[in-house]
């Protein structure tokens, strides 16, 4: 774990993620770049905040994945969601104290950290800036809705496809993949722990997908052959995901 | 640890080509549960079809390691 003083990147990653939430003028720009952020790297695996933990900061998702998951008492783990470069996986420790989950990392990963002090402060001046976090804080929970829907009511095939559509769309939006495909470092375990399925049954629902010709993946990065047919094969539907600034101011 | 393959029969034979590393007899037993769980839940299993659906679990020996069978019986219609 490295901490450094944060260079520009950083920055303009989180203006793009706030520019495809809401339209930002010059003086909000420049409020976020002088954002005070501390960058640290994260290893695959390592827990970034934990359950239980009260956060002074919220961290925003420089490169590479991260995940947030609970563990039962008897050792059980669901993984809640997956997040891509732009997110701001804990973004609710800003009004909710205690976090009722951890946030781990899927990959070796680089994250920075933005004090709740300069978070609010920047909320109290920039009421367009409180609303794009509101929005971004709303559309969490609609994928929170689509995850309920998918492990209630898809097929073990209809998830699987599903999840590499809604991180394709996510990745697209960020502009870190085409609809091509990117960098899958979800291990089978993972995927189970997040939909639901057991390990044997990920790894049989991976081969059906290759033999159909919907995905190869391939060290660990996922290539999609065709997006609209991984799309239909999951019904991905990608409007939870209010990719489309409506809405936003 | 070993790699078990989980070949499904129902009617066709689907082997498992990949197979998945396990920590022994325990684990297999709990994945092999749940797998038939899920698969006749989802309907991929495709019970009806032939009426017979079983899960035979192998090592990398090709020995099988345990069987679990899921039969059905017609009755009027």
């Amino acid at each position: 774990m490295s901490e450094l003083i944060a260079p520009r990147p950083e920055h303009q990653r989180l203006v793009r993620k706030l520019e495809s939430i809401a339209s930002l003028g010059a003086e909000e720009r420049r409020a976020i770049a002088d954002l005070p952020l501390i960058v640290r790297q994260v290893v695959r695996d390592e827990v970034v905040v934990r359950e239980g933990d009260r956060p002074t900061q919220c961290c925003l998702l420089v490169e590479g994945m991260l995940y947030r998951y609970k563990v039962l008492p008897n050792g059980a783990r669901q993984i809640l969601s997956f997040h891509v470069q732009g997110d701001l996986p804990d973004l609710q420790s800003l009004h909710l104290g205690v976090m009722d989950h951890s946030l781990g990392a899927v990959s070796n990963s680089k994250v920075a950290f933005i004090s709740h002090t300069a978070v609010q402060h920047l909320i109290e001046r920039y009421p367009v800036l409180g609303a794009a976090l509101w929005r971004e804080a709303l559309v969490d929970g609609s994928i929170f809705r689509e995850w309920i829907t998918g492990i209630g009511r898809r097929s073990s095939y209809q998830r699987i496809a599903h999840l590499m559509c809604e991180l394709s769309m996510k990745l697209q939006a960020a502009g870190a993949a085409g609809p091509e495909g990117y960098p899958f470092p979800i291990t089978q375990t993972e995927l189970g722990d997040a939909l639901g399925l057991s390990v044997v049954h990920v790894n049989r629902v991976l081969q059906d997908l290759r033999r159909d010709g919907l995905i190869v993946l391939r060290e660990r990065y996922l290539a999609i052959p065709s997006l609209t047919a991984l799309m239909e094969a999951g019904l991905f539907d990608p409007a939870y995901l209010h990719l489309d600034h409506e809405g936003a101011n | 640890m070993p790699r078990y393959f989980f070949n499904i029969e129902n009617g066709e034979f689907t082997p498992d080509t990949q197979g998945v590393v396990l920590s022994g007899l325990v684990e297999v037993q709990s994945q092999a549960q749940r797998l038939a769980g899920e698969m006749l839940q989802d309907g991929s299993a495709r019970l009806w079809e032939t009426g017979e659906w079983r899960l035979d679990i192998t090592n990398e020996a090709g020995d099988s390691v345990c069987v679990l069978n899921v039969a059905t019986t017609k009755g009027a219609e």
